[in-house]
């Protein structure tokens, strides 16, 4: 395994935010944390980027959001999948797996 | 999830976006265990992550737009008679709304140009029922003195306009100016500053004193070039005194000059404002005269409790002896409401005809974007399928229609520049401020709204369909399969619009019927060749009735040697069809005068002999003037209406009747007037405002114009006629060479007939016009929508009918189904159309002349013409549903 840090490709973020909100609604600082966790920090993501990424998801109505008291009792922005993002969500997870076989297929063409 | 809610999504505030990053750093350092700064770091540079949020929300939009309107640009320009066939449509039908609007906003929603201005009110007593047609609320300026020295409880101040004097400026071309005499607190009460010099004092207004004058910003400009000396200058004017009969010279101090935009309170103009000097009160009983009051009300005081508390307070206020019948009471309305009259209910009239032109043309539009979303299913289908969301096509949609609009919009502002002048020059008398109409901002804004309202109604079923389409993923259903949606709504569209269209053509043949009875109305006389010359003598140079009635006896003389002239006579008021204003009521001899009962006025005029054979007026009985009775025994003719007023069933001829005896107020010596004896009865001849009025009875005495009984509020006036065998041009012509040759500086008006007849047509003209034009649009666009909905259904049905046409069915079969499937939609939209004609018209009744709301012949016509149109609209997709080529048509399958 390399210790070097991947970057991201193009897109992808959206579809990693929206996979981890999949399991419970979460604020953007919790967010990134997980991301930072479940990759090993293999991935290279630079905090302030997924607020960009988290409105934009909001903006086309993936995730909705809304302003609750955190763990410490801090005010934060609570996002949470829309019905809309969930089925984005699994359009886009066919579409990556269908992607990475077929990159994969011709990667191993011998 | 709403699907509407996600493209208007609410952006989050700044301080939102600031707050949430705030709260990132602070749950970063508490859990890195780092300080504030240190964490800041961490997230990276916090302004610009910031503006990259904010970017998200501005851009996608931003973005969104400009591709749609890239988009529908180009599919415009591929398609373009779709373009400019829907944004000339829209064009015109918000071009004719901005131009009306325009147009009427003065008579039915500009306030008045006043401070506070639903505060005042016109006051008044009237006669209940109507004594005469046209009165209005008025107060004899004794009551108004003796009882009003201040302000009745529910006002905060009053104030009086009194009958004004013509005048003109002494020793200059004659123009006609206009004089009023207003009370000091005129300006104040109407809230309204001069923009020069001073306003009038309570020391101006008193009988007796010096007199001064405000006069008009366009006076100041016209006659003395801006000059702000000219306060405080002398100048001299002819004026006639308020009901005397002769004029004088009058100087005045000029001290002071009305704002720019200054109106008058009842729309009409004046060039020059007097004080009225009404106080104190004139002993001569003779002067009396009526005043038009206006009040500003207390705050919090509506003109029904005002009228009530005057009610209360005055409840016997008895300015004119009232009949049996008849009682008075007080008027309290808004000025608005006086200064519009009668026009409002034109105005709304013609308001909501132009409503039912625009609303079809937006359901036209509405259904020729739907045959496009019909005819591009399968692009629609494609965008769907790889992904374009249905959302955004339904947007797409939206932003066609709203660009559609805004495209139309612009042109239907040059619509509306043109459409205004059209209506300024060709507008009736009797709309207020129509003359000054013009599209400003406000009316800019209105016009702005429209195109939104418009541009959004047009793109909300397009929208839909759009919707639908994506939903069904559109290629499954193709394009000519007969299993597509039927175009139920594009039927309901047509049918509306077919509804509309036979209302407005059912409400304009209506009017038409109208007007040719109007034109054709029997008049009782001939004006076709004749020429009428009128003529306010100026006081200066006429100052005697003597040198007056030589004015016109030597015109007379003249004009009767002129080539070409049949007869001439003279009258003391204007010729028919205009009104004889001048009305008394009349004694006849042997019956009894009943005190204080209002008696019927009559009009009368003065004439000399041959005024009936001027005017082809027919004499009944008796005989037509003759120049013996100028000279001997006072004569008099009567119209049959006024014969069966007087003489109640009773022959008049030989009967005598006179003016009563002045005054009738008692205290004062009486003059009595002398007899005439009725030598002849006349025909009736409309003689009223309109043509439509019934006749009105009428009495001509033969008269010398010295001998006039001339109650016109000015020096000596007169009004020559002329038949003439030659054209009647010509000899206006030479008649107003006649005139110049007596008196070069006299003014005079001179018209033939046929511009008599005109002004007094120009409403119904006008309505008619207006109405008959947007029906003949509609109708236009109804069958081009029921073109376009029909064409649709043969192209969407091509494959059944070539099924049919190979299993042997007729070609005359299959057009027979589409003209069915046509008529079925059309007999719908005529049933409804029937109904809201029906609602609709009652509103028409008080234009209509002769004819019922509910008349067979209009409303039969309006059908056929309907039918008519409709049918040559269906004619094409049906010949070619009967033409298809069925082996053609199944192989394109």
């Amino acid at each position: 395994m390399s210790t070097e840090r991947l970057d991201l490709p193009q897109g992808t973020l959206d579809l990693l935010i929206l996979k981890v909100l999949s399991l419970e609604p979460m604020h953007g600082w919790a967010i990134s944390e997980r991301l930072r966790l479940v990759s090993k920090a293999m991935l290279q993501i630079p905090q302030g980027s997924i607020y960009p990424a988290l409105h934009r998801l909001e903006r086309r109505g993936w995730v909705a959001a809304e302003w609750g008291p955190s763990d410490n009792n801090r005010n934060a922005k609570y996002y949470e999948l829309t019905k809309l993002g969930r089925k984005q969500l699994s359009a886009e997870s066919d579409e990556w797996a269908r992607l990475t076989t077929a990159v994969g297929f011709v990667l191993d063409m011998k | 999830m709403g699907m509407t809610r996600r493209w208007f999504r609410r952006r989050p505030s700044d301080d939102e976006m600031r707050e949430e990053l705030e709260a990132h750093v602070a749950m970063r350092a508490e859990h890195d265990r780092v300080d504030e700064a240190a964490a800041r770091r961490r997230l990276g540079n916090m302004l610009r992550t910031r503006e990259s949020m904010r970017r998200v929300w501005i851009a996608e939009w931003w973005d969104a737009l400009r591709q749609d309107a890239h988009f529908t640009w180009r599919s415009w320009w591929r398609q373009p008679g779709f373009a400019l066939g829907a944004i000339l449509v829209l064009a015109l039908g918000l071009g004719a709304s901005t131009a009306l609007f325009a147009a009427l906003d003065r008579v039915l929603f500009r306030p008045l140009p006043y401070p506070d201005p639903d505060r005042l009110v016109s006051v008044g007593r009237i006669t209940v029922p109507l004594v005469f047609e046209t009165q209005t609320e008025s107060l004899i300026d004794m009551f108004y003195l003796q009882e009003w020295g201040s302000p009745p409880p529910p006002f905060q101040s009053v104030t009086a306009i009194a009958v004004g004097p013509r005048c003109q400026i002494a020793d200059e071309q004659p123009q006609g100016l206009s004089c009023r005499r207003v009370e000091h607190s005129f300006l104040r009460v109407l809230g309204v500053r001069v923009a020069l010099g001073r306003d009038f004092a309570p020391e101006d207004d008193v009988r007796g004193a010096a007199e001064v004058a405000l006069i008009s910003h366009a006076l100041w400009v016209r006659r003395f070039g801006e000059d702000t000396g000219v306060v405080g200058r002398t100048l001299s004017l002819e004026t006639g005194d308020a009901i005397g009969l002769l004029g004088s010279i009058l100087h005045v101090r000029i001290i002071g000059v009305l704002p720019p935009d200054f109106e008058m309170p009842l729309a009409d103009t004046a060039d020059i404002l007097f004080p009225a000097h009404l106080r104190p009160l004139d002993a001569n009983p003779r002067s009396r005269m009526g005043l038009t009051v206006l009040a500003r009300l207390r705050p919090e005081v509506t003109p029904e409790r005002a009228k009530q508390m005057l009610e209360s307070g005055w409840p016997k206020t008895r300015q004119l002896p009232v009949g049996p019948g008849v009682r008075e009471e007080w008027l309290v309305r808004p000025l608005h409401d006086r200064r519009v009259g009668d026009a409002t209910r034109v105005a709304w009239l013609l308001v909501g005809a132009v409503a039912a032109f625009l609303l079809i043309a937006c359901v036209n539009v509405t259904n020729l974007m739907l045959a496009r979303v019909g005819e591009r299913r399968r692009e629609f289908g494609v965008r769907a399928a790889i992904g374009a969301g249905r959302m955004r096509l339904a947007r797409l949609a939206v932003v066609e229609s709203l660009l559609l609009a805004l495209a139309a919009g612009g042109i239907g502002l040059l619509v509306a520049f043109a459409l205004l002048d059209t209506f300024v020059t060709m507008a009736p008398p009797g709309l207020p401020g129509i003359a000054d109409a013009s599209i400003d901002l406000r009316v800019f804004v209105v016009a702005a709204l429209l195109v939104i309202v418009a541009g959004t109604a047009v793109g909300v079923w397009p929208a839909i369909a759009v919707f639908r389409v994506g939903a069904l993923h559109g290629l499954r259903s193709t394009a000519t399969s007969s299993r597509g949606a039927r175009p139920r709504v594009r039927f309901a569209l047509v049918t509306t619009q077919i509804a509309l269209t036979l209302a407005l053509l059912g409400g304009s043949a209506l009017l038409l019927r109208s007007l040719w009875n109007v034109v054709n109305v029997p008049l009782g006389f001939d004006g076709e060749r004749v020429v009428t010359l009128t003529a306010g003598l100026s006081p200066l140079r006429y100052p005697t009735i003597e040198h007056g009635s030589a004015f016109f006896e030597q015109l007379l003389a003249r004009a009767q040697a002129m080539p070409g002239t049949v007869s001439v006579a003279l009258s003391n008021v204007p010729p028919p069809p205009l009104l004889s204003s001048v009305r008394l009521p009349i004694d006849v001899e042997g019956r009894p005068v009943e005190p204080n009962v209002l008696r019927p006025l009559i009009r009368f005029r003065s004439v000399t002999p041959h005024y009936f054979e001027t005017f082809r007026i027919q004499v009944v009985r008796g005989r037509t003037f003759q120049e013996t009775d100028l000279a001997g025994e006072p004569a008099v003719a009567l119209n049959e209406t006024a014969e069966r007023m007087l003489f109640a069933g009773e022959r008049a001829l030989g009967r005598r009747i006179r003016f009563p005896a002045l005054p009738s107020i008692p205290g004062l010596p009486v003059v009595e007037r002398p007899w005439y004896t009725v030598v002849g009865v006349t025909a009736d001849v409309r003689n009223g405002q309109a043509l439509t009025d019934v006749p009105n009875p009428e009495i001509y005495f033969a008269t010398r114009p010295g001998r006039w009984v001339n109650v016109l509020p000015a020096g000596p006036a007169g009004n020559l006629s002329l038949r003439t065998a030659a054209r009647p041009d010509d000899a206006a012509a030479f008649l107003r060479q006649i005139a110049a040759d007596l008196d070069p500086k006299q003014l005079v008006t001179i018209q033939t007939g046929d511009e008599l007849f005109t002004t007094v047509t120009a409403q119904p003209r006008f309505i008619t016009l207006l109405l008959t034009a947007f029906a003949a649009l509609a109708l236009l666009l109804a069958a081009a929508g029921l073109y376009s909905v029909a064409a649709y259904l043969v192209t969407q049905r091509r494959r059944d009918m070539a099924v049919r046409v190979a299993l042997g069915a007729a070609p005359r079969d299959v057009a027979g189904h589409v003209v069915c499937e046509a008529g079925r939609w059309i007999i719908g939209g005529a049933v409804v159309g029937c109904a809201l004609g029906w609602m609709g018209t009652r509103a028409l009744q008080s234009q209509l002349y002769q004819v019922e709301p509910l008349d067979p012949w209009s409303w039969t016509g309006a059908l056929l013409a309907l039918a008519v149109v409709l049918v040559m609209a269906v004619c094409r997709p049906a010949y070619r549903a009967a033409h298809i080529d069925p082996v053609a048509a199944l192989r394109a399958e």
